[in-house]
């Protein structure tokens, strides 16, 4: 089976559907889930958040109820 | 091991606990005068504090602990480039528990990613003030014997203001909760706050005018528009004197309202409301001591003598 990177796909198009082929048939159609956690994917925009003042800290970023990303430091919107 | 970095940290029933035990302490502070000995607290405080810190220094040596610290980042090796999380590994090999306020939000969480102690934010940026909001818990709890169904009044810089952001968060989670928030349209709560309220169809009001809005109130909360948040200094002189609560307002609100303040004031509470019995801004300061000795007890695990037992299990 075809993996599909949602990370790359799921959160840049929202909404996307993955269609697979082989020879010429579709064999697969199916949305992937939003993961819960992303983590150095997007950047926070928030320039008093600490990501952007400490080189250690990674950007986490979970998903809430309203389908959009928030920063774990912060708790601004992505 | 746990930490306090965010209300949602502790559930109701922890929160309950420590409100408890602050309370009897207060009662019979000497019973609890040696239960930190050979513990020490770091205060590690990156930006001005009077009120917490103090407080914070004053609960652990009223627990018969001691403390170390700085209290500016020019006294730290910030001015080195040493980053949050060097630091509190470092600070880790020296105390039993640490203290943090930092001017950038989530710096808290980012020690408490690396500290091999408990880590208590102390403040970050205008984002939480967790232990600011247990004391705030306790002065209404202490006045209006409940903290539900309560109609919690906010007035002043909900933009900034981190204890408006904890309590309102904390007291979400209780039942019949109503929030009216009193701002110019600058200093509004911010948007992922008004989006937790919304998720949870939790009833708010947001208004500029805080005459209307006082007779309905159970509680009120005022706030300092605070100076040290704005990055231009003209925004801030605007709105600077937009609040200012005096006698005369007062006496449209319920005779039982308290009238809180997580201090500093400057002039949005006029002097002569001090006398007022309703006010309780100096009451929340006292019960700050006490909330921050039950926080540390609770943190490190040390036992009530008045109970015999911890507030709660502090490897979960």
């Amino acid at each position: 089976m075809l993996k599909v990177d949602a990370l790359q796909n799921g959160i840049v198009i929202d909404h996307i559907t993955v269609i697979e082929i082989q020879n010429g048939k579709v064999i697969k159609k199916y949305k992937p889930r939003l993961p819960k956690t992303i983590i150095d994917v997007v950047k926070c925009k928030n320039p008093r958040c600490v990501t952007n003042a400490e080189p250690k800290c990674r950007q986490i970023f979970e998903l809430t109820e309203d389908g959009k990303y928030r920063c774990r430091y912060c708790e601004q919107d992505a | 091991m746990r930490h306090l970095i965010e209300p949602m940290d502790f559930t109701e029933k922890e929160i309950r606990n420590i409100l408890d035990l602050a309370n009897r302490i207060a009662t019979n502070p000497s019973l609890y005068s040696h239960v930190a000995e050979g513990k020490k607290l770091a205060t590690l405080f990156y930006e001005p504090s009077t009120r917490t810190r103090l407080s914070f220094e004053s609960a652990m040596l009223s627990l018969g602990g001691k403390t170390l610290g700085f209290s500016s980042a020019e006294q730290s090796s910030a001015t080195k480039g040493e980053t949050v999380a060097d630091t509190v590994r470092v600070v880790s090999c020296y105390a039993d528990i640490i203290a943090m306020r930092h001017p950038k939000e989530g710096a808290p969480l980012q020690a408490s990613m690396y500290a091999k102690v408990p880590v208590i934010n102390a403040g970050d940026g205008g984002h939480n003030h967790p232990t600011q909001t247990l004391i705030d818990m306790m002065t209404i709890r202490n006045r209006k014997g409940r903290l539900d169904h309560l109609k919690v009044g906010f007035c002043g810089d909900l933009k900034f203001g981190r204890t408006v952001h904890s309590l309102t968060k904390t007291l979400m989670r209780y039942e019949g909760n109503e929030f009216y928030f009193i701002s110019p349209e600058e200093l509004r709560i911010p948007e992922y706050l008004e989006k937790k309220l919304h998720g949870k169809n939790i009833s708010y009001h947001e208004c500029e005018e805080l005459e209307s809005v006082l007779p309905k109130l159970d509680v009120l909360y005022m706030t300092r528009v605070q100076k040290e948040r704005f990055f231009n200094e003209e925004d801030y002189i605007r709105l600077k004197d937009r609040y200012i609560l005096t006698e005369e307002k007062l006496s449209l609100a319920d005779k039982n309202m308290p009238v809180l303040h997580p201090l500093p004031r400057v002039n949005e509470i006029a002097y002569e409301v001090d006398d007022d019995p309703r006010a309780a801004y100096f009451e929340q300061v006292q019960n700050g001591v006490y909330i921050r000795m039950a926080l540390i007890m609770a943190l490190l695990g040390l036992e009530d003598p008045g109970k015999g037992e911890v507030v709660f299990d502090v490897k979960s």
